[in-house]
């Protein structure tokens, strides 16, 4: 329900928004990260994963990957910075 | 509530040790398995935490193949049965021993009956008989029914119990106590006794102060009479002080006819053979006054010749009247009274009075000492 009244609010596509990743920061205390297509590096310190068209870099401290299933990951630390390594794309430019 | 959902799905804790845990997570990605709590202890371990559904998956896949792995936690219902399973066989000789241990603690073995006296014991088995409740068999009829059955079945029960100790039925019984008449006796007199004062607490008497009543006559009888008229038998219970008379009698002969033998004898004599009589002899006399002396005398000594010889003599006598004085024997009489009277007063009883009577009754003197004592029968229980 939140996704879809931020697609109205946004007027991105819905089916897009769906199946793009997704990325909540609670408080710089955990990190959820939905849609996620490869962890690529994992360290108490770092935590890099490929996303659609791009990479997400997680720094903090005491990194701990409380969940990690097949489309989701829930990052539990102390979150210092969450980076998109190649900048944010955008498709029609 | 999430203790007992982890309980169901179990959870193993893992450690593994190499490098490159990125792939080893990525395997997981693709073969869609889910781990938790995933922690970078070192540079060359990881620890993580997975359900036992995703265990079995991530075996089946060979996911650890490149890494060595240690278990460090196992919970859950999955990892308990699975240590059983190695125990199935002790397991399945517990619960067959506690099945056949249950059906035999059904059965009754024994019926122990406690407490009758006048009601028999095999009448009480036959009435559970009755009712299918046998040695050797389950009783399936609850203690509360037993009760109520023998209860039921007994008039003489008062109380019961019926307690099922392993194969032991135990009956505990408590019968009604009979009242019986004869268990209560009167309160007899133990000597002559003089009344002086009477408490009846309990049965009934028709005697009142300064009756004087002998020895053995009853004090107080055993019941009491009720609205109805009716006699209800009671232990008699009563306080009776009283002096109690103790006599000693000696009697006294003042004439005597002694009878002298004149010389003058006539005899008679036979065999007895069989009990028949034979060769008999006999001697008239005509003697007045006569004695008879008989004698039997056993001819031979043996049992195969029972012949026995009995002869009656008759004397002839004289009667001659001789008299006796009694002022010669007078103390002698007397101390043998109170010698006797003595004699009966029971012992540590103080003698208060001492009344001697001498009296004639043709030519006999009569003497008789009486003793005096206090006396109290008391009955309170």
């Amino acid at each position: 329900m939140f996704i879809n009244e931020l697609s109205k609010i946004t007027g991105l596509p819905l089916n897009e928004t769906f199946s793009d990743y997704k990325i909540v920061n609670l408080a710089g205390k955990a990190l959820y990260v939905q849609n996620y297509i490869k962890l690529v590096t994992y360290l108490p310190e770092k935590i890099l994963l490929k996303i659609k068209n791009n990479e997400l870099e997680i720094l903090g401290q005491n990194l701990v990957i409380v969940e990690l299933s097949e489309k989701d990951i829930l990052v539990k630390g102390s979150i210092q910075s969450t980076t998109l390594t190649k900048g944010v794309v955008n498709e029609k430019n | 509530m999430k203790k007992i959902s982890k309980f169901f799905e179990s959870i193993i804790q893992l450690q593994l040790e190499g490098l490159n845990f990125e792939r080893f997570l990525g395997y997981l990605k693709q073969n869609h398995i889910t781990v938790n709590n995933v922690k970078r202890i070192e540079h060359t371990k990881l620890v993580f935490d997975m359900n036992y559904a995703n265990y079995k998956l991530a075996l089946k896949n060979k996911v650890f193949r490149n890494h060595k792995v240690t278990t460090l936690k196992k919970y859950g219902i999955h990892f308990m049965l699975k240590n059983y399973k190695a125990y199935i066989g002790a397991l399945v000789g517990v619960f067959v021993f506690t099945a056949i241990f249950g059906v035999l603690s059904s059965f009754t073995f024994n019926i122990n009956i406690l407490g009758t006296s006048s009601i028999n014991n095999n009448d009480i088995v036959n009435v559970l008989k009755q009712h299918n409740i046998k040695i050797g068999q389950i009783n399936l009829v609850n203690n509360k029914d037993i009760e109520l059955l023998l209860k039921q079945e007994f008039d003489d029960i008062s109380l019961v119990s019926v307690i099922k100790r392993g194969t032991n039925l135990v009956i505990n019984i408590k019968e009604k106590e009979k009242v019986n008449d004869e268990e209560y006796s009167p309160i007899i007199a133990p000597a002559n006794v003089v009344i002086t004062h009477l408490e009846v607490f309990q049965g009934t008497t028709s005697l009142s102060v300064g009756d004087i009543v002998k020895q053995g006559q009853v004090l107080v009888e055993p019941f009491i009479v009720n609205d109805k008229g009716e006699k209800v038998p009671t232990k008699p219970l009563a306080k009776i002080q009283g002096h109690a008379w103790y006599f000693g009698r000696v009697e006294f002969e003042t004439k005597e006819i002694k009878k002298e033998k004149t010389g003058k004898v006539a005899t008679t004599s036979h065999f007895i053979l069989f009990g028949q009589k034979i060769w008999p002899t006999q001697q008239t006399h005509s003697f007045e006054n006569f004695i008879v002396e008989e004698k039997l005398i056993k001819t031979f000594n043996n049992f195969f010749i029972p012949v026995q010889f009995e002869s009656v003599k008759i004397y002839e006598v004289n009667l001659v009247e001789v008299e006796h004085n009694f002022e010669e024997n007078k103390e002698e009489l007397i101390n043998q009274s109170k010698q006797l009277a003595n004699s009966v007063v029971p012992k540590n009883k103080e003698v208060l009075e001492e009344v001697l009577t001498i009296s004639n009754i043709g030519t006999k003197i009569i003497v008789q000492t009486a003793l005096k004592t206090n006396i109290e029968i008391l009955v309170t229980e």
